[in-house]
């Protein structure tokens, strides 16, 4: 037990955070924040599962040759992490605990708190999901018949529904079958109780790093706005369509992660890409951001990338200045000199992004 | 020419909105940062104005629900996911909180909004939603019963006619136990097997479990059947408080 739970700490808390740090080292801003690095290792895990795992249930893998390539990738990430942050590993620590110290402590305490309560609910209470019985028996399936997508997980027809390419490009419940061969516990379990206990406190990182970015240094707003975040959450019952109802219902399945990590997730990126001016670095987190929501499920192939074009092309559109227009001329003059050239390069630079996707999307249609 | 897509506009924003609270208050925020356009950085109101407004304008757009009516059919609500909602809401109402001068005002309109978000939402927690369950799958607990039982059998084969209460279970637990019949929403309660248990028409049940090959039937307690299954070849496996498994002693699995 105590094995296993040190073995969880590694792997979901310390990995992530050395994984994300193979990126965040090359930002301008925030290149010493652990919380960043714990939200984007997870994003680069999602990739890497995508990018390893679509070719391998193509190629009729088995199971443990992704687990263990996936180990081996993730290890060898590790290993260059700490090479080449090895120097400003004193730094980052200071770094990050300085700015714990001034984090304002009742509102610290209040967002921990409202935290502490949504995984209780998960850990000793239970909804259940019809889709599950699909989802988490994908996953328990992977695992038992150590196959990749090879059975039918309710039949155990050779090639059955789970065959169909919507599947097979988004396959997220294998990153369940993952955590399930990693701690050795029934993917049942590792669904229902374990990821959503681990993946919360990430989302919840995504929304303290998106408040920062709207707040800045003011951290009581930052922190009450994760605050009012966790209110929002914790009332957004009125439809089971909701996002705030897949994140506190169903957070295992993919569309649920789609919702409420890779669509903020995606915000985040780009936001901080466009503070940093959009350096080469910013671009490879949203092609790992894209790729990650390709893995959650189909539908990540298509809203991520519309998500990321129209927020893009809002900000083009706000280039345009309409104040204090004089008269029609003055008004067609401003359209006319508008620099259409260098926005048309913006918005074609975030579809580029968008490429895994475009790959993903053709292989579902000619599939 | 776009009436079946205006209709699966409006029926995706009622499948999302729910009684609507949460959405005025976002449109209230939406107003709020029209408002107070001139005081904030061009940033947060691109992603809090401008980007809103451009999402909504394309979603509610029939031509755009056209183009992608064929991959977003019914599940059109789930592009909706895409608007800020809850962020937008809470950046509203901090915001708001700081445009206040004293302390006291602080305090009344975080208290007040509080008290909004409650009244304009449900909460989750809710019987209808959870329920506490003594096990790690946070499964039924007769569920992974009935399951395991069949799959500690000694059987290589193992296909199994089960109910609706409980067949969402199965595969979660085991996957040597199969189903006969894959469980989707629509199509599930039409299958012949199913069909049967729901008028107790034991002949068809028999005809299902010979055509689709399986060896298991598991039966609630409470269902009546207009014959007795043991006249057929089927034994009582085991029972839980709820189920009666039977097992089909002359199935011969042929491949």
């Amino acid at each position: 037990m105590i094995i296993t739970g040190l073995i969880a700490i590694l792997s979901f808390i310390i990995v992530p955070v050395l994984v994300g740090f193979n990126i965040v080292k090359f930002f301008k801003n925030d290149n010493k924040s652990i919380l960043f690095a714990y939200v984007i290792g997870y994003l680069i895990e999602f990739a890497i599962c995508e990018l390893i795992s679509v070719p391998m249930i193509f190629l009729k893998c088995r199971f443990t040759t992704l687990l263990y390539t996936f180990i081996g990738i993730n290890g060898i990430l590790c290993l260059v992490s700490i090479l080449i942050n090895f120097k400003n590993i004193k730094e980052i620590i200071l770094s990050n605990f300085k700015e714990l110290k001034t984090t304002p402590k009742i509102l610290t305490v209040l967002c921990i708190f409202l935290i502490c309560v949504q995984i209780y609910v998960f850990a000793f209470y239970a909804h259940t999901d019809d889709d599950d019985a699909f989802y988490v028996s994908t996953s328990v399936t992977t695992v038992q018949t150590n196959s990749l997508f090879k059975y039918d997980p309710e039949t155990g027809a050779l090639e059955g529904e789970n065959s169909k390419i919507r599947f097979i490009i988004g396959p997220f419940p294998l990153f369940m079958s993952i955590i399930s061969g990693v701690l050795n516990i029934h993917p049942a379990i590792v669904a229902h109780l374990i990821f959503p206990v681990i993946i919360l406190p990430v989302i919840y990182s995504l929304y303290y790093l998106l408040a920062k970015y709207f707040f800045k240094e003011d951290k009581n707003s930052t922190l009450l706005f994760l605050v009012f975040i966790n209110i929002l959450n914790m009332f957004g019952g009125y439809s089971k369509k909701a996002n705030f109802a897949f994140l506190l219902m169903r957070i295992w399945q993919g569309k649920a992660m789609l919702a409420n990590f890779i669509i903020p997730a995606i915000w985040l990126v780009f936001l901080n890409g466009k503070e940093n001016g959009f350096k080469f670095v910013d671009y490879l987190l949203l092609v790992i951001t894209i790729i990650a929501g390709n893995f959650t499920t189909s539908m990540g192939i298509g809203i991520p990338p519309i998500a990321l074009i129209l927020l893009v092309f809002a900000f083009e559109v706000s280039k345009f200045n309409f104040t204090n227009v004089k008269s029609k001329n003055d008004l067609k003059n401003r359209i006319l000199e508008f620099d259409y050239k260098k926005s048309f390069i913006n918005i074609l630079k975030c579809v580029v992004c968008c490429f895994p996707s475009i790959i993903c999307g053709l292989i579902y249609i000619l599939y | 020419m776009f009436k079946e897509n205006i209709n699966s506009i409006v029926r995706a924003f009622s499948e999302y909105k729910g009684d609507g609270g949460y959405l005025a208050i976002f449109f209230i925020a939406i107003l709020y940062m029209f408002l107070k356009r001139k005081d904030k950085k061009k940033n947060e109101i691109v992603f809090f104005l401008l980007y809103p407004i451009i999402l909504l304008f394309v979603l509610m757009n029939p031509i755009f629900n056209k183009l992608v009516h064929p991959i977003f059919n019914t599940i059109y609500f789930r592009l909706l996911w895409m608007l800020p909602l809850g962020i937008e809401i809470a950046y509203f109402i901090v915001s708001f909180i700081n445009d206040q001068n004293s302390k006291m005002q602080k305090w009344v309109v975080g208290i007040v909004s509080v008290i909004v978000i409650i009244s304009a939402g449900t909460f989750i927690y809710n019987a209808k939603n959870f329920q506490k369950l003594g096990n790690l799958y946070k499964l039924p607990d007769e569920g992974i019963r009935v399951t395991q039982l069949i799959g500690a059998d000694d059987e290589s084969y193992k296909k199994v006619i089960a109910p609706p209460s409980i067949i969402a279970i199965i595969p979660q637990i085991d996957s040597s136990v199969h189903l006969s019949n894959k469980r989707e929403a629509e199509s599930y309660k039409k299958v012949p097997e199913i069909v049967a248990m729901s008028y107790g028409d034991l002949g068809e049940l028999l005809k299902a479990a010979t055509e689709k090959k399986c060896n298991y039937v598991i039966f609630e307690k409470t269902m009546w059947w207009n014959a007795d299954i043991r006249d057929f070849g089927f034994k009582v496996f085991t029972e839980t408080d709820n189920y009666i498994i039977y097992k089909d002693m002359e199935f011969e699995y042929d491949k």
